[in-house]
């Protein structure tokens, strides 16, 4: 007997369902064959399928020829006349750039919640593609989902483009700059300032803050807001160690063998790039993963051990194991006697049953935790304990901490909980504080730049509305512009001057690397302006030196483009003077000043020789902290998560980051409450039905999505979603737009009691889980699956097998150059979406919107699948303490390929190299290649999607936008295009844009591929194994994906396939002797470090 | 009875007419579909005959990526502007070109042209899913005549090839071309079609002068060039007359005569392709 995986959950009771018809096609096959005598078969097309059957019906025989007809007369009138076209040259050649070839330039982007220093692709001055900077020591080259999908805000068409704004008694009007700082310059001259900013960090950037603050003579108060706020662990580290944290806190998953989280560390939770990247690392030293959660996260989808526990009862699950920890390690860790005391009183006798836990392996849950991270400790491996996010509660921060210290996770060149930058330092309080401020009327000026309070914040849109004027610096007149009196337009990450620091002793530089695209301003330069119209020391441009003369441009005679206000330091200036003032003595340089900056930029990344962990042991001194005693709670507990794939909503807008599935339930476009279904079952509510919360004195309606693995007695919804005023993209009607953020209360409401009723209504949620199943086909997804033959020379051709198999295919191909393959390493797959975004990007892949996934049709070249597997025999008790698999699937490009041979256009080939290609002017359409796909990754485009790039085909008014666009492709002048389309600025000019009726899929970015041919051609020399590289394996935080040459026996990837070939699979291969050029590392269960997980 | 022989002297010209309608059906058919000769009205009538075929412009003094890149690429307002603010000013089209550069647009069928710069019509156009290089054609000695036509003899440019796949294959499937039976790595292409080939222009550069001058061992950095100036061109002068050389040498602005620096200055007027005989034919 074999573990058996499944996707959905009617897989676990019957078989891979049958073919599923649409209700008026199975009615007609039921007609037929009633008609002939035949018996009717199980196709009763019960699934409701969304669509409009009227269409259909519309299209008879009559209507069908009339169509035809008119299309061959429209396609001949099309043959008369060339599509005009327009070339328009540069003014003068920029230096180092030549047409059609891409540049790199080294910056830094926010997009993720905290900095990542990236390296941005752009082609004749538009960044088209954004990857990790390779010289980063966090990212090593890669980009989280949210990084990647930065890309699409900077061309949102819902920015501010027409230049400031001011509010009048009938909405916003446009001004001028100066109007806007001369008003701002004049308020600022006398009252209390309040200035609230996003994360403030970076030398430049912090010494602009303080430099204002400075400035102002007491009067300015700065506090920094965060959404999602990181007080509780803050304090927690306060109260533990008794003086203020200096720093936020990076784990260094790459120095540990074993991983414990009370919560999800990934997703949404705490971790930043640097942990993604320190998860493959731990994968790749063979660390274990232990998760205590109540709901089914992102991490949970990756632990070895998970173990189901209440919400309110996570914290003393977390002191329980702090007990055993600290018990037998012995030495001066004891616990704090008030929690002790408590312990005892929770516990009658095991504190595992008492919390409701399950057993593992026959022993309480809390034991088997403990004596994980004993073992790792007395085997002289540092490991990492930590909470899943910021505002867990305090108590639970406070046992993080202690488990931490005890285990000597603090000190010590080993130390795994490394300072991270000033980014994640900052306290929800000040902002609490500095608005409440506001509220009571003390402040007269409240400046709001690059945050978004009234989003994230209760109790902002009433302290603004106490403020006499209140400036906001946003890029859009989201929730906080849209009260503001006076708005002065962002500019994107992508267009500004500025500096971050990524970890303790590394920092980076941001430049910008296009000329904004309207007429908005630097963040920080327009603080600078408004400085300098309050006439605060040292704002003016120093009259002494008046501002040079701006460059004339060789052409025009006019003045070249120069970022800087007139009178005003710039802000370039600023961030240069602020390096080479501060970061350039720490990094020891040889050169002078101009060549040093000239190579940080070229670089981006600095390396400060860091301060070393302390290296004894701290004093735990969070005995005095006042303690939550435990109360057995009953009812349903609502826990508030940040959204896996929008975090905080900063991004809502981004159609990219609404369209990939979430990482765990594979819903798209839409919040939802998540509940256990054991509970669904209680309460007689399916996937989809819409049920009233009821939480803290409100009724939220939420459609409800049974999340297997989750916890009976809790509900999950997610923060980020429902923001009303980010633009047409957030704000689809069609959808539940729930807000979280009000029962959130800044972390107060993260755990709440709630109480849940069916409205007897259904939603249908857009998921992609149950596309593009395998019809039941077994795959050897991790080691629990014996007797199923691997490819242990998977590398080789003849893969194990000399004798070779009976096979339909005749020929071999022969690769007498390169062999493009790849490895996939399940074991360090997150389900992270980065590689998703990053083809999408890379691809010009369309969004097709939440209707059109609904019927299947979302066109992602790689999706991530995720498979439940429970133990043979296990009825449906075996969903809440599922396993879980997450296995991203892209074209394999099998040898024998089985989509090739079916074509009829020879549309879809092999080339030289291995890559199953596919043409699209031959494509006709017949989907014969989908159809006998085994894999399912064929996308087939049934509309223009392309034309709908402004938003998904389901947005608004979709034959408006297409009409819209196409009107623009006419238009010549480059204004035109950024005011109606901007995003097609965005597109990849080496990727063709498909149309109608074509199909598409992976093609391991042959375009890529094809540029390393032609340096390799042009420098005569073979380029290395990691130049050559597809998108979704560059961007891969955890490097789950390698891609590279088969035949170089040098290769990484061949490499990966010696050390691991006895976990290597190739999906499908040996049922369908297809061959893929894929192979899998499947995922260990059995073969880690320390123990081994038996089912329940 | 009517004999149809009779009918068919008779009405001969209806089975002509018939046969001749079908040519021209098939000929129209063929040529429907891709867009030789397509010649549009340019904002500015530049001509290709004035430039390359009477001043022998090189064509790669104002395409100059098409050697080293994908694309050809439109020359550079500068480029234009870097003879054309000293020479043709009298000429109307001219005076349209520094109009456009001085007010920084212009207008045209009630559309703004912003940028100071020209809005071509483009010309050649591949479609989407084809990959070309210009690089690969031009280093291995394609004339540009070979796909562009006579360019040298074009007041207004118009597309001289069908530019579809079977027109790629005619070359490629031939012996020696990349994809052709009978390749041989490192050997040129050996053909030219068009009016004239691009061999002459390596060769011209081959014959440069100041490159072979400067291979024998003389100093080639700006301040050896610049001290060593009064002499150094007269032992220039001596070296073509010596060899009697015809052409005039390729600089670069390093070797640019003294009187002559302060003339072209920072304005990168100067690039790969300049020759006297650019200027001073």
């Amino acid at each position: 007997m074999t573990t058996r995986f499944w996707k959905a959950p009617e897989d676990l009771v019957q078989a891979a369902p049958a073919d599923e018809f649409r209700p008026e096609v199975a009615a007609a096959i039921a007609e037929l064959r009633s008609a002939h005598g035949i018996d009717q078969p199980a196709c009763t097309g019960e699934l409701p399928v969304p669509g409009d059957p009227a269409l259909l019906a519309a299209v008879n025989r009559r209507g069908f020829l009339q169509l035809t007809g008119a299309a061959a007369v429209f396609a001949l009138a099309a043959c008369g006349e060339k599509h005009p076209d327009t070339l328009v040259p540069p003014a003068v050649q920029v230096e180092g750039m030549s047409p059609g070839e891409p540049l790199h330039y080294a910056s830094v982007l926010r997009a993720a919640g905290h900095p990542v220093a990236v390296a941005v692709k752009t082609y004749d001055g538009r960044p088209i593609k954004i990857e990790g900077n390779p010289d980063c020591p966090v990212g090593r080259g890669s980009a989280d989902l949210r990084t990647q999908a930065a890309l699409l805000d900077l061309y949102d068409p819902d920015r501010l483009q027409h230049g400031p704004q001011q509010r009048g008694a009938d909405g916003f009007a446009a001004t001028t700059w100066a109007a806007l700082d001369a008003a701002v310059g004049a308020a600022l001259k006398q009252g209390r300032v309040g200035l609230l900013t996003g994360p403030v960090d970076g030398p430049a950037r912090r010494r602009l803050v303080d430099g204002l603050v400075a400035a102002a003579g007491g009067r300015l108060t700065h506090a920094v807001f965060e959404a999602l706020p990181r007080t509780a662990e803050l304090r927690a580290r306060q109260q533990a160690w008794g003086d203020r944290p200096a720093a936020g806190r990076q784990y260094r998953l790459d120095r540990a063998r074993l991983l414990v989280a009370f919560g999800d560390l990934l997703g949404g939770g705490l971790a930043g790039l640097g942990e993604q990247v320190g998860f493959g690392e731990l994968r790749r030293n063979r660390g274990r993963v232990v998760v205590v959660e109540p709901t089914l996260s992102q991490l949970g989808t990756c632990a070895d051990l998970r173990v189901r526990c209440a919400p309110d009862r996570l914290e003393w699950a977390a002191w329980g194991v702090a007990e055993l920890v600290a018990k037998a390690l012995g030495g001066g860790a004891a616990l704090p006697p008030a929690i002790a005391r408590e312990l005892d009183r929770v516990r009658a006798g095991d504190l595992s049953a008492a919390l409701g836990l399950r057993a593992v392996d026959g022993r309480p849950a809390l034991e088997a935790v403990a004596e994980a991270l004993v073992a790792n400790r007395r085997a002289g491996h540092a490991s990492v304990v930590c909470a899943g996010s910021a505002w867990s509660p305090a108590g639970l921060h406070l046992a993080v901490e202690f488990l931490n210290g005890a285990l000597g996770n603090l000190h010590g060149p080993q130390a795994t909980a490394a300072p991270a930058g000033a980014s994640a330092i900052a306290d929800g309080g000040a902002a609490d504080d500095l608005l409440t401020a506001c509220k009571r009327g003390e402040i007269a000026t409240l400046i709001v730049a690059g945050c978004n309070p009234v989003h994230g914040h209760p109790a902002a849109a009433e302290a603004l509305a106490a403020v006499k004027l209140v400036v906001a610096v946003a890029d859009r007149l989201d929730e906080t512009a849209s009260l503001a009196h006076w708005v002065a337009p962002a500019a994107h990450d992508l267009e500004s001057w500025g500096d971050a620091e990524l970890r303790a002793g590394v920092v980076a530089l941001q430049q910008p690397c296009v000329r904004p695209l309207w007429d908005v301003r630097e963040v920080e330069q327009s603080l600078l302006a408004f400085a300098a119209a309050a006439g605060w020391a040292g704002y003016a441009q120093p009259a002494a030196k008046p501002p040079a003369a701006p460059a004339l441009s060789v052409v025009s005679r006019a003045p070249l483009w120069d970022a800087a206000v007139a009178g005003v330091r710039s802000w370039r200036e600023t961030v240069r003077a602020a390096w080479i003032a501060q970061v350039r003595p720490a990094a020891q340089p040889l050169a002078d000043d101009t060549t040093w900056w000239s190579a940080c930029l070229a670089r981006g990344v600095v390396e400060l020789p860091a301060a070393p962990a302390p290296a004894a042991a701290p004093t735990f001194r969070g005995d005095a902290a006042r303690i939550q005693p435990f109360a057995a709670s009953t009812g349903y507990q609502l826990v508030l998560s940040a959204s896996r794939t929008l975090r905080d909503g900063a991004s809502a807008n981004n159609p990219w980051l609404q369209e990939v599935p979430d990482p765990v339930s594979k819903v798209t476009w839409d919040n939802y409450l998540a509940i256990s279904p054991a509970d669904a079952q209680r309460e007689l509510v399916g996937e989809g039905a819409v049920v009233a919360l009821e939480v803290a004195g409100r009724t939220i309606e939420a459609p409800v999505h049974v999340q297997d693995g989750q916890h009976p007695g809790t509900l999950e919804l997610f923060l980020g979603w429902g923001r009303t005023r980010a633009g047409a993209v957030a704000a689809l009607d069609d959808g539940f737009r729930i807000d979280a953020f009000p029962l959130f209360a800044r972390g107060a409401g993260a755990i709440q009691a709630a109480a849940i009723k069916p409205t007897g209504r259904t939603y249908e949620l857009a998921t992609t889980q149950f596309h593009d199943r395998l019809a039941g086909r077994p795959m050897p997804l991790d080691d629990s699956m014996a007797g199923h033959e691997l490819a242990p020379k998977w590398v080789a051709g003849t893969d194990g097998k000399p004798g070779g198999r009976l096979s339909l295919w005749r020929t071999e191909h022969a690769y007498l150059g390169r062999r493009w393959g790849m490895a996939i390493d399940l074991d360090a797959c997150t389900g992270c979406n980065a590689c998703v975004v990053a083809c999408s990007a890379e691809n010009n892949i369309p969004v097709v919107g939440r209707d059109e996934v609904r019927k299947n049709r979302e066109l992602h070249w790689i999706r991530i699948d995720r498979y439940y597997s429970s133990a043979p025999g296990a009825d449906q008790a075996a969903r809440l303490d599922v396993q879980v698999v997450n296995q991203p699937m892209l074209c394999l490009h099998c040898d024998n390929a089985p989509c090739e041979v079916v074509c009829p256009a020879n549309a879809t080939m092999h080339n030289d190299q291995g890559v199953s290609l596919q043409i699209y002017n031959r494509c006709i359409g017949t989907r014969y290649c989908a159809n006998n796909c085994p894999y399912k990754v064929r996308r087939f485009n049934w509309y223009e999607y392309a034309k709908y790039r402004a938003g998904p085909v389901g947005a608004g008014a979709p034959l408006e936008r297409v009409a819209r666009n196409l009107v623009t492709e006419g238009r010549t002048t480059a204004a035109a295009e950024l005011t109606h389309a901007p995003l097609q600025l965005m597109l990849n000019p080496e990727v063709t844009v498909r149309s109608m009726g074509v199909m598409e899929k992976c093609n391991f970015c042959v375009q890529r591929l094809r540029t390393v041919r032609d340096r390799e051609h042009a420098s005569n020399r073979a380029l290395p194994d990691g130049a050559i590289t597809t998108a979704c394996a560059q961007t891969c935080p955890t490097r789950a994906i390698v891609f590279g040459d088969l035949n170089d026996p040098a290769s990484a990837v061949v490499r990966l396939g010696e050390a691991e070939g006895h976990r290597a699979f190739k999906a499908l291969d040996e049922e369908l002797n297809t061959r893929p050029a894929v192979a899998y590392l499947q995922r260990r269960r059995g073969g880690h470090a320390h123990g081994k997980e038996t089912h329940p | 009875m009517i004999n149809p022989l009779h009918l068919l002297r008779r009405f001969w010209f209806v089975p002509a007419l018939l046969v001749a309608a079908g040519v021209a059906g098939a000929l129209w058919f063929v040529n429907a579909f891709h867009d030789r000769g397509y010649a549009p009205v340019q904002p500015i009538a530049y001509s290709h005959k004035q430039h390359a075929g009477d001043l022998r412009i090189d064509c790669q003094y104002c395409h100059f990526s098409a050697a080293t890149g994908k694309h050809a690429g439109v020359p550079p307002m500068s480029v234009c502007l870097g003879c054309h603010n000293h020479v043709g000013g009298d000429k109307p089209e001219v005076q349209k070109l520094l109009a456009i550069a001085e007010k920084g647009s212009y207008e045209a069928n009630g559309v703004t042209y912003a940028g100071g710069v020209v809005h071509w019509q483009r010309v050649h156009r591949l479609p989407d899913h084809v990959y070309f290089s210009h690089q690969w054609h031009v280093q291995g000695g394609v004339a540009c005549q070979t796909c562009h036509g006579p360019v040298e003899e074009m007041t207004t440019l118009r597309q001289y090839a069908t530019l579809n796949m079977g027109w790629c294959l005619e070359c490629h499937r031939r012996s020696n071309y990349v994809g052709g039976p009978g390749l041989v790595a490192g050997e040129p292409a050996t053909f030219t079609t068009g009016t004239a080939d691009n061999h002459a222009t390596i060769a011209r550069q081959e014959r440069d002068p100041v490159v072979t001058f400067l291979r024998q061992g003389q100093p080639a950095t700006a301040a050896g060039v610049a001290a060593a100036a009064p002499r150094q061109l007269d032992r220039l002068r001596a070296f073509i007359a010596e060899k009697g050389l015809k052409d005039l040498p390729q600089w670069r602005a390093a070797d640019l005569p003294e009187t002559h620096k302060a003339f072209y200055g920072e304005s990168r007027l100067m690039n790969a392709q300049t020759q006297c005989s650019t200027c001073h034919q």
